[in-house]
């Protein structure tokens, strides 16, 4: 069977081969990772769908593929014995080098042929390392068909040229794409609220100690958010659909689970793993999902699943700086909540001013799915989740 | 003044050191007569070496100074007498000993590998060899397929030897005098060609010593090229043709096969990120390849370019004059080469 490009998010449209985690002639089990791609969004590693062995690698690493493109040819269980009886020709390439010199100088007598890399001197790496150039960006040169030192030098240089110009890493230029498309094609309102966050600092205290005591991890703000944010989905499922558009004709998408998306801040960028199938989940439980997320997405090790359709992504700036601020939505999905940071504010209540700590949410949604009095309504619901709503540790 | 004049001047005044132009034979001739003065447990034998002065005149005027009993001819039997410079070595003497032609080395082989070079060892170091063996190698001269290898390779790989080869007249005549006051064995390999081309050597320094690795000979920038005994003259050749292209070349003699020290290789090419080797020998198994593969350990991240090894073809070499001048690598190809990798 053929093994594709899976389509790994909703603006993914091309992927790069970063490395094959497997040998022609492997075998594979399933979900055991076969190659390692890098998509929009991070490195990640693909695993095997089937039990099979590796029968040839049809996409060399470094290169880009669109979704859908066959990486590689697996040979089920099965159909090995009549794959080999049949077969006359080993596997071959579609893409061989450009001339066969190029390739007997980088590695003659190789097994597994299909690995034409960026072929560049070991000064030149070296170089570009220290100077911080893209070798991909540059180009092989005569006499010996690789990029050479005096390569990574004039790129240094031109680089140079412009002043203080320094290029996109891909997760950064896939980041600016993102969020372009989505200003772009998204209509988007944002509506906002403050609630007070005494009720989640009290159910932290009285229940944080044991919740760590079983898993080993320390619930957070964010873990009581993503509880109220879980019960104001089940009232309100229609903030999860998402915008469809297929053969002319558009539409909407019914969420079929309570899926979030956790925005994480990475080194130069933010990754968005998802925490799947939450409704109904015990409080640690999700402790536990966001604490493996984050993980995930510090590790730049993001799941197959992390790629998969999600309607919604709550970004928790934390202790850091705003009060307040407005989130973009990402493509592909319909909403995004926004959270700043705990402070305190005097407030009007029961015909008296009182001083209370709590957080604005600021919420931005996609208005061709949702108006706004939906929108409203999931607010006020959230709101009141977090401010009078009951916790328990279970 | 001739050479016999200047080596009558010099035993008047032997400890007087004077830079002085003379020949790579003559150098050679005035470090064996130096330290047999110098010490009179030395000897040299060798085939034709007495009243004739040797085949390539390199002990010339040795047999009229030192007589029959020090400078001693010999049959055609290397065998018998390089085992006898070890008999020698080990009752006291510091025998050097005269192999006319390296391919000659094959017939004594077993003396050198197997006793002079692990005696010292296998007494547990309670017996001194200090044994010289001289050997006359290389091509160019039309002496064919059997009198013109250099057999640097041959003995490479075999412990407590020391092989040095000499590329000048300079080093001809100070590694020599280092050779014969050093107490464990040492293979000089020389080169015919080298013979009677000329240059600046200290006659009559006293303070010498064995190097202990690579010289540079030429500092230069852009590439690296390692040669050894003829092909160190064809590598400062091609460096000067480079010169007139603006590429300047640095050239290193390997000059110490054994034991064979490349940092100094290294640190030249992570100066000029390019290797040239020069071998005057097949491409299999010779230093180049040790040379080769220790910068790329030392230096790898310093190559801007695959390392290049030019040697002689994998063939024996042709009598036939035009087919052996097409054999040895030439300034223009080691300067090919240099700029293909540019």
């Amino acid at each position: 069977m053929d093994f594709l490009v899976p389509k790994l998010s909703a603006t993914m449209e091309s992927v790069k081969v970063l490395r094959w985690l497997k040998h022609v002639g492997d075998k594979v089990a399933i979900g055991e990772p076969l190659v390692e791609l890098e998509t929009d969004k991070a490195a990640m590693e693909v695993e095997s769908p089937v039990e099979a062995t590796l029968e040839a690698v049809l996409a060399a690493e470094g290169a880009e593929l669109a979704t859908g493109a066959v990486l590689a040819r697996l040979g089920l269980a099965g159909e090995a014995e009549l794959a080999s009886s049949t077969k006359s020709s080993p596997a071959t390439i579609p893409d061989a080098p450009a001339s066969p010199a190029e390739f007997a100088i980088a590695g003659a007598g190789s097994t597994w042929a299909a690995t034409p890399r960026i072929l560049a001197s070991p000064f030149a790496k070296r170089l570009a390392g220290m100077k911080g150039i893209d070798l991909a960006a540059l180009a092989a040169t005569k006499p010996l068909q690789r990029i050479r030192a005096r390569d990574v030098l004039a790129a240094a240089e031109a680089r140079g040229a412009k002043e203080g110009f320094e290029p996109f890493s891909t997760v950064r230029r896939h980041i600016a794409e993102a969020v372009t498309l989505s200003r772009r094609t998204i209509p988007s309102f944002v509506i906002d609220r403050w609630v007070a966050a005494t009720a989640i600092d009290q159910a932290r205290a009285a229940h944080g100690g044991q919740i760590e005591k079983m898993i080993g991890v320390r619930p957070t703000f964010t873990d009581f958010l993503l509880l109220a944010l879980i019960d104001s989905f089940s009232k309100h499922p229609r903030i999860l659909d998402r915008w469809h558009e297929e053969d002319g004709r558009v539409g909407r998408i019914r969420a079929p689970n309570i899926d979030i998306g956790l925005v994480v801040a990475v080194a130069d960028g933010v990754m968005i793993p998802v925490l799947r199938r939450l409704a109904g989940k015990p409080v640690h439980e999700i402790v536990q999902a966001r604490h493996d997320a984050v993980q995930r997405a510090r590790s730049a090790r993001l799941l197959d699943a992390d790629y998969a359709p999600v309607s919604f992504s709550l970004s928790n700036i934390g202790k850091s700086g705003a009060d307040r601020f407005e989130a973009i939505i990402n493509p592909g999905q319909s909403s995004i909540l926004a959270v700043g940071r705990q402070h305190d504010r005097v407030i009007a209540s029961s015909g008296g001013i009182i001083v209370a700590r709590g957080v604005n949410l600021t919420l931005t949604v996609d208005h061709r799915l949702i108006d706004g009095l939906l929108a409203a309504e999931f607010v006020e619901t959230l709101a009141e989740r977090i401010e009078h709503g009951t916790w328990s540790s279970t | 003044m001739t050479a016999n004049e200047k080596m009558a001047a010099a035993e008047l005044k032997p400890l007087q050191m004077a830079i002085q132009e003379i020949t790579y034979r003559e150098a050679i001739v005035a470090a064996l007569r130096e330290e047999m003065r110098r010490d009179p447990k030395t000897l040299i034998m060798g085939e034709d070496i007495g009243a004739s002065g040797g085949p390539f005149k390199t002990c010339q005027g040795l047999y009229e100074e030192f007589g029959a009993s020090r400078v001693r001819d010999t049959p055609i039997a290397e065998t018998g007498f390089v085992g006898a410079a070890l008999g020698l070595a080990l009752t006291g003497y510091r025998p050097i000993v005269e192999i006319m032609f390296a391919d000659f080395l094959g017939v004594c082989f077993d003396q050198i590998a197997n006793s002079i070079a692990k005696h010292r060892f296998m007494s547990g170091g309670r017996v001194k060899t200090p044994i010289v063996i001289r050997a006359l190698g290389g091509a160019g001269l039309r002496f064919g397929a059997q009198h013109s290898q250099t057999a640097e390779s041959w003995l490479l790989s075999v412990p407590g030897l020391k092989i040095i080869c000499p590329s000048n007249p300079e080093q001809a005549y100070l590694m020599l005098k280092a050779a014969i006051r050093d107490d464990n064995p040492v293979l000089v390999l020389e080169h015919k060609a080298l013979l009677s081309t000329k240059g600046a050597a200290p006659i009559g320094l006293d303070d010498v010593a064995m190097p202990t690795g690579p010289r540079v000979l030429r500092p230069g920038r852009h590439a690296t090229i390692v040669a050894s005994l003829a092909m160190v003259g064809k590598a400062l050749a091609a460096a000067d043709r480079l010169a007139l292209e603006g590429i300047e070349a640095e050239v290193i003699d390997v000059q110490v096969l054994r034991p064979l020290n490349v940092s100094p290789i290294s640190d030249s090419v992570r100066r000029t990120n390019i290797l040239v080797t020069v071998e005057e020998q097949a491409p299999t198994g010779g230093w180049s390849s040790d040379v080769v593969a220790d910068v790329v350990s030392q230096a790898f991240d310093f190559l801007d370019a695959p390392p290049a090894r030019i040697t002689l073809p994998d063939h024996p070499l042709p009598y036939s004059p035009h087919l052996e001048d097409s054999f040895i690598p030439s300034p223009e190809r080691i300067a090919a080469t240099v700029k293909s990798l540019l």
